[in-house]
């Protein structure tokens, strides 16, 4: 654009150094997870020299870190999926039924995103391991998904309001169609964006969860998550600084893999957080 | 779909918890192993703690199959600093480990819910063989935990630099004030005393056992024992008085020993020279902590003044082993449990790991002046200690205000009080 | 019509089930010496006698309350920034997405970085020492001056992004030439900062800082858990993070219960106390017009 004012060298310079705190523990973390341990206690604070993936190997065999990714992908799956199946249904339905008593049940089942994790997940807990579900995978993907329920349910009804107009409706409805067929031809496609948003964000959130793992999974160390893995680990006498980075490292490459892809759609979803 | 199911169950629960009827506690009786297959799952935090820890849990594996091949054992190594927390997850799940590895009686009483008494079950010419079970009793009356093996509190002095400073480690660390006096002047030579790390609490919990032992008559241990006394007792004031005249002392180094644990750092600094003394509970660890120093000797905490006890240290067992209430193979699980509590298996087990055992004269394999000084320690009759009894709430308060005591930012009265409130509250 | 509760059936129930009925439990067991393994008696309002007699809890309301003081910190950063970033600034959008990483990052694993990192002897203090600032190391993690400050910059590092990004959004619905005419007035970077930009957004600076509050009560049992374990003593515990120990670690049962009704309580006085701010603020701006 030709109105568009000249580059400013100290914003950008400004810009560029905030972004070094950024950037720096990321490349802290990295250095840490491949340097050998002498090479670390010889100088901490300064760059590493002698490299190694010793230790990616050992936190690998130490925590378990193969299956805990395993469990952590299967988790934030069942997450996404219980989480978008449910909140999208009803966010249509709320943008179907308009009436006051709708509005209510809609602000109530949104308001549950104030609910602290810790205070509905140590109820749920105990019931749950009088189920004999304690340490159960899917038990903590449902749980995780459901404590999303509230921001999906929001973020698809704003979509909705957006894109799905009551003429649309209305024509749909007209041609016979039910709030069923209405639902799974026209509002499913629609929303695939705002989908591709809260999927992004449940898989991000619960793939970092660690208190519903440490409550709902510790009692079972065949079923740790990264998360739990890298913070149990971390506590381990005989594990080192350079192990517990490298158990980092691992846990931090699939959400950076999902960032690099869905970026635009972590960010839509993030946006909305504070536009409620 | 899964997720309906569980919600339906949830549901379902969430109706129908009324308060569940009281069960009268029933000791584990003596029972013979069936002959059929079963496989018993163990979770503890000791491999990681020897240098050969994981052969010798294998071996010791081994050996119980020679007597039972059709029991099956896993052993599952755990973390220490998250383990208390798994276990009370699994105490809520009732489910995880048929066995589990605890540190003392009170711990195991925090699980009781959880956990089989097993006095009536042990082969009693077994356990009358082991030391240290009396204390292991819990306040109920139980034995939750069969003890094994043994650990005794010492100094490990690095004689190098004991040198260097112009001190006799021997008349340095003879007496009380002996000791805070070489604190001083390793302290004026910027030398660390104590190598010591607050950040995890241990150090703190190990110095109330250390000095509350050596003040503890044996009516005294007895009142503790059997809670008669609690943590507002003058007894435990004087300790932490003690342990504070030895920080203001310098004896535990500068600030930065603040941000460090006591489990690896001490040690580590220790062998890496940039301390005079380790505090350290085992054989074993005095070898790893000598492995870098090898000119080390072994000293005992100097006798508090208002000690009513002979020269003795803190020493006790070095865990026990508990069988849960939902194993669904406890006479498989009360066979290794007393399989690793049998003389030949302890005897088996110090050789890989340096732990003597708690079977009377057991002994470990002596290879160097400093295992033969340590042994001599822990072979003082006079020798007892009260940590068994420290509820798991109480240690929790201790280890969370080890650092605002050591840093001056609570004073004793304090810390006595968060202390006492959590004990008020176990009971 | 009837089949449409198909749709709405799902994630009602699931919320309830999850989300709300177990807060009901939770109350009525805090009105017990609450054993889950075990049995329980009725003991009336104990724990919360136990509780509310506690300086331990205390103290611990009170750091909650220190977190807030963040608040300036966490709401300008990122709005000045995004100002910032607004024009003239090469890569702009890079920037945006360097900043919005931690938003993807667990928790608990930026709790291990910077744990390592800040350790007493970890590679600040290391790197402060071998450029000749021995002076300025300090235990970041473990003096109780320290450790609240340092979790709040964590607190700012984490939603930092975010936070750009939003207000980003909001300012990119702004006139342009609203900026132009301020400009043009002669007003610097900073007035036309506090005077036009804040203003012109001030409906998103709200929420956003609304959602910090909600987020401090909320979202930071990760991270105080990993970073600090709510020390040294209790200096750095939250409300959530110390129920979990209360239940996990002590097997205080009933007290965790009671603290949990606390806890939930005052988080349903947030928002209240939050849109009347905003309602105060349209009667305000709504006088103003008039």
């Amino acid at each position: 654009m030709s109105d568009q004012p000249p580059i400013s060298i100290a914003r950008t310079l400004i810009a560029f150094l905030i972004a070094v705190l950024f950037v720096l523990p990321f490349l802290f973390l990295i250095a840490t997870a491949l340097r050998t341990p002498a090479d670390f206690a010889l100088n901490p604070g300064g760059l590493p020299v002698a490299f190694t993936t010793a230790n990616l190997q050992e936190a690998w065999v130490a925590a378990n870190l193969g299956r805990a990714l395993l469990v952590t992908l299967a988790v934030a799956v069942i997450a996404c999926i219980v989480c978008v199946a449910v909140a999208l249904a009803a966010a249509f339905w709320f943008r179907v039924n308009d009436s006051r008593f709708a509005r209510h049940v809609r602000t109530l089942m949104i308001s549950g995103y104030a609910i602290p994790a810790i205070a509905w997940l140590i109820p749920v807990f105990v019931i749950v391991a009088r189920g004999g579900l304690a340490g159960n995978v899917v038990v903590a993907g449902v749980l995780n998904g459901v404590s999303s329920v509230p921001f999906a349910i929001y973020f698809f009804h704003t979509y909705f309001l957006q894109v799905l107009s009551k003429d649309l409706l209305d024509a749909a409805t007209l041609d016979g169609a039910g709030p069923l067929t209405c639902f799974r031809r026209i509002a499913v496609p629609l929303a695939r964006p705002a989908i591709a948003s809260v999927v992004a964000l449940v898989f991000v959130w619960s793939f970092g969860d660690l208190l519903i793992a440490a409550t709902i999974l510790q009692s079972n160390p065949d079923n740790y998550t990264l998360p739990l893995a890298a913070t149990t680990l971390a506590t381990k006498e005989s594990v080192n600084l350079q192990g517990q980075a490298a158990a980092a490292l691992v846990a931090l490459v699939p959400v950076l893999f999902v960032f690099a892809l869905a970026q635009k759609s972590l960010a839509s979803g993030f946006g909305a957080l504070s536009e409620k | 779909m899964n997720f309906r199911r569980n919600l339906l169950l949830v549901l379902l629960a969430l109706t129908l918890t009324v308060p569940s009827v009281a069960q009268p506690l029933q000791p584990l009786q003596k029972m013979p192993v069936p002959n059929t297959a079963a496989s018993i799952e163990v979770w503890s935090f000791l491999p990681g703690n020897y240098e050969a820890g994981e052969q010798a849990f294998a071996e010791a594996v081994a050996s119980f199959n020679v007597k039972y091949p059709q029991v099956r054992v896993n052993i599952t190594e755990m973390p220490y600093g998250t383990y208390f927390d798994q276990l009370r997850i699994s105490l809520l799940a009732q489910s995880g480990a048929d066995v589990v590895t605890m540190y003392g009686a009170s711990q195991a009483y925090s699980y009781k819910d959880g956990l089989l008494p097993l006095e009536t079950a042990i082969d009693p010419e077994l356990l009358g063989s082991l030391r240290f079970v009396p204390e292991n009793y819990s306040a109920d009356g139980h034995l939750y935990a069969l003890p094994t093996g043994t650990y005794g509190y010492a100094l490990l002095a690095n004689n190098d630099i004991f040198a260097q400073a112009g001190i006799d480690p021997n008349k340095g660390l003879a007496t009380w004030d002996a000791l805070l006096t070489t604190c001083r002047t390793l302290a004026q030579q910027g030398i660390e005393p104590i190598s010591s790390g607050w950040r995890d609490g241990f150090l703190l919990e190990t110095y109330i056992y250390m000095i509350s032992s050596q003040l503890m008559s044996p009516k005294k241990l007895q009142d503790w024992v059997s809670y008669r006394i609690e943590m507002d007792d003058q007894l435990f004031v004087e300790t932490l008085n003690y342990v504070v005249a030895m920080r203001d002392a310098g004896c535990f180094g500068g600030e930065a020993s603040l941000g460090r644990n006591m489990f690896d750092d001490t040690i580590n600094r220790y062998s890496t020279g940039k301390a005079a003394m380790v505090t350290i509970s085992t054989v074993g660890g005095a070898g790893w902590a000598s492995g870098g120093v090898p000119n080390s000797s072994g000293h005992l905490l100097p006798m508090v003044p208002t000690s009513p006890n002979p020269p003795m240290l803190d020493s006790g067992a070095e865990a026990g082993w508990a069988i849960t209430k939902w194993s669904e193979h406890p006479e498989a699980a009360l066979a290794f449990v007393s399989h690793m509590a049998e003389p030949a298996t302890q005897a088996a087990f110090a050789r890989l790991t340096n732990v003597p055992g708690n079977t009377q004269g057991s002994t470990i394999e002596i290879q160097s002046d400093l295992q033969r000084q340590l042994l001599e320690f822990y072979s003082i009759p006079a020798n007892h200690t009260g940590f068994a009894v420290f509820p798991l709430p109480v240690l929790a308060v201790i280890e969370r205000n080890a650092v605002p005591l050591m840093s001056g930012d609570m004073d004793v009265t304090r810390f006595l009080d968060a202390a006492q409130r959590a004990f008020r509250r176990f009971r | 019509m009837r089949n449409t509760w198909l749709l709405l059936g799902p994630a009602l129930a699931l919320e309830l089930a999850v989300l709300f009925l177990p807060l009901f439990y939770i109350g009525f067991r805090s009105l017990y010496d609450w054993n889950p393994a075990g049995t329980s008696e009725f003991v009336g309002f104990e724990n919360y006698y136990w509780l509310f007699t506690d300086p331990d809890f205390w103290e611990i309301v009170g750091n909650q309350l220190f977190y807030l003081l963040g608040l300036p910190l966490w709401v300008l950063a990122p709005l000045a920034v995004a100002y910032l970033l607004r024009e003239s600034v090469w890569c702009a959008g890079l920037l945006r997405s360097i900043y919005f990483l931690p938003a993807v990052m667990s928790p608990a694993i930026v709790g291990l970085v910077f744990r390592s990192l800040l350790s007493t002897d970890g590679s600040v203090n290391a790197a402060l020492d071998g450029m000749g600032l021995g002076s300025w190391t300090q235990s970041w993690l473990t003096h109780p001056d320290w450790v609240k400050p340092v979790v709040i910059l964590m607190v700012l590092w984490a939603g930092f992004g975010t936070g750009v990004l939003i207000f980003t959004s909001a300012f990119a619905a702004v006139p342009r030439d609203l900026f132009e005419a301020a400009k043009l007035d002669g007003a610097n970077f900073w007035q036309q900062f506090w005077y036009v930009a804040m203003p012109s957004i001030s409906n998103t600076v709200v929420l956003w800082t609304m959602y910090q509050i909600v987020a401090i009560f909320l979202f930071m049992f990760g991270w105080i858990y990993v970073l600090t374990g709510g020390g040294p003593g209790l200096a750095s515990a939250t409300m959530d993070f110390s129920i979990y120990q209360q239940f996990i670690r002590f097997g205080f049962y009933g007290t965790a219960a009671a603290q949990t009704v606390v806890l939930v309580l005052s988080i349903a006085l947030v928002p209240a106390i939050g849109y009347s701010i905003v309602a105060l603020q349209r009667q305000f701006t709504g006088a103003q017009n008039r």
